[in-house]
């Protein structure tokens, strides 16, 4: 076994793994995580990518408000995006909307923002959730306010990557077009997972274990990036990290 | 205004005001969306000359707002001459032309954060969120939290 890790270190190792040198990975709000794992990449094996992240100073160069950066967006500048989702669905549909219906919610959520354009423009998307459940992965969201396919009419040049769990990895098989599993985490089992996810989950090749944090990643993560994650969100970099 | 994606998601069921068009320069179908024109904005500056000229957080998308607005409303930490207004490193300068009146305000954009001049109050957040639960407890709290600012008040 290797050295302990929290499940926020795990998720973002898994993230910047993905991210290759030169990149532009772009971290919008609320997003921790994901700006542990951009800054992560930059500081091990992508150090000429760019990071801009939302609400920050050090990692934001736009000029004229998030409308330059939703500009920039549309020109397809970016590789990388992470976006969440209270529900996410079979198809990987994203809700940022309302739970229930739309005119008379159970609960109004704060809403798709720029989602719906940058889940078609944004290279690769990367869904995370910090919980994996059956209410949180559904059948079919109650409001898609990010829609993982569209008609061929519509010029689309990016889309779902991958999706980033407590619990495992999944990505969209792009013949059936449904969610399936990549990998589970080490100390969880494929039934847990299945047991955690409101349809059906299959396997996307052959079966994996999702490859821990290495000690060098840890040692990174723990060391510079946490001081600059420190800076953004201070809380998260008090919580989040291991000793 | 055309806008990339959005096709394909339950916005374009619950808004008919979205419409779909051949892009007149392209073979692919694109969203075209009404523009949002404001009747009144009100936005708050680092600082303001006495013609409306203000330097506004670069970070932030009022000067869009502004420009989208029929009558703009600046209120401002500090009122400086124009000359110095000019001179300012830092912020994104937004001219006379959209800006219809200044109000002098420091602290105006408390209990949300100003740039590096003051942080978001959370507490106050809070106590916002817990009163606006019910109408007659918001109007209450939003009076009070008026007192405090109104000249004589405790800042």
């Amino acid at each position: 076994m290797s050295v302990p890790y929290t499940v926020e270190e795990l998720m973002a190792c898994l993230i910047a793994r993905e991210i290759k040198n030169g990149e532009t990975v772009a971290v919008g709000t609320f997003s921790p995580i994901p700006a542990t794992a951009a800054l992560l990449a930059q500081e091990t094996h992508a150090p000429d990518s760019e990071v801009y992240i939302m609400g920050s100073r050090d990692w934001w160069p736009f000029t004229e408000g998030s409308n330059e950066f939703f500009h920039a967006a549309q020109r397809g500048r970016f590789d990388y995006f992470f976006l969440s989702g209270a529900q996410i669905d079979r198809q990987g549909n994203i809700n940022l909307h309302a739970i229930g219906s739309y005119r008379q919610p159970k609960v109004r959520l704060p809403g798709g923002a720029g989602s719906s354009m940058l889940y078609y423009m944004v290279k690769k998307v990367i869904l995370f959730k910090t919980d994996h459940t059956v209410k949180s992965f559904v059948e079919k969201v109650d409001f898609v306010s990010s829609s993982a396919s569209s008609p061929p009419s519509v010029y689309r040049t990016g889309g779902l990557h991958l999706v980033v769990t407590p619990l495992a990895v999944m990505a969209r098989n792009s013949e059936t077009g449904f969610l399936e599993l990549l990998s589970v985490h080490p100390g969880h089992t494929v039934d847990e997972v299945r047991a955690n996810t409101g349809f059906e989950l299959q396997w996307h090749g052959e079966e994996r274990q999702t490859m821990p944090p290495e000690a060098e990643e840890l040692a990174v993560l723990r060391g510079a990036v946490r001081a600059l994650v420190a800076k953004v969100y201070p809380a998260f970099a008090a919580r989040a990290f291991g000793p | 205004m055309p806008v990339r994606g959005v096709i394909g998601t339950d916005y374009m069921t619950v808004r008919p005001d979205f419409k779909v068009i051949k892009n007149p320069f392209g073979e692919d179908d694109i969203l075209v969306v009404p523009a949002v024109s404001p009747e009144v904005s009100v936005i708050h500056a680092f600082r303001a000359d006495r013609f409306g000229n203000c330097i506004l957080n670069s970070a932030t998308d009022d000067a869009l707002l502004a420009r989208a607005s029929r009558k703009v409303i600046v209120s401002a930490e500090e009122i400086v001459a124009t000359e110095e207004l000019k001179a300012s490193q830092r912020g994104y300068f937004l001219s006379r032309v959209h800006v219809s009146g200044v109000v002098h305000l420091p602290g105006g954009a408390a209990p949300t954060a100003c740039g590096s001049l003051y942080r978001a109050d959370e507490a106050v957040l809070g106590e916002y969120l817990k009163a606006a639960a019910d109408t007659a407890n918001f109007g209450r709290w939003l009076w009070e939290f008026y007192l405090k600012f109104a000249p004589g008040g405790e800042s």
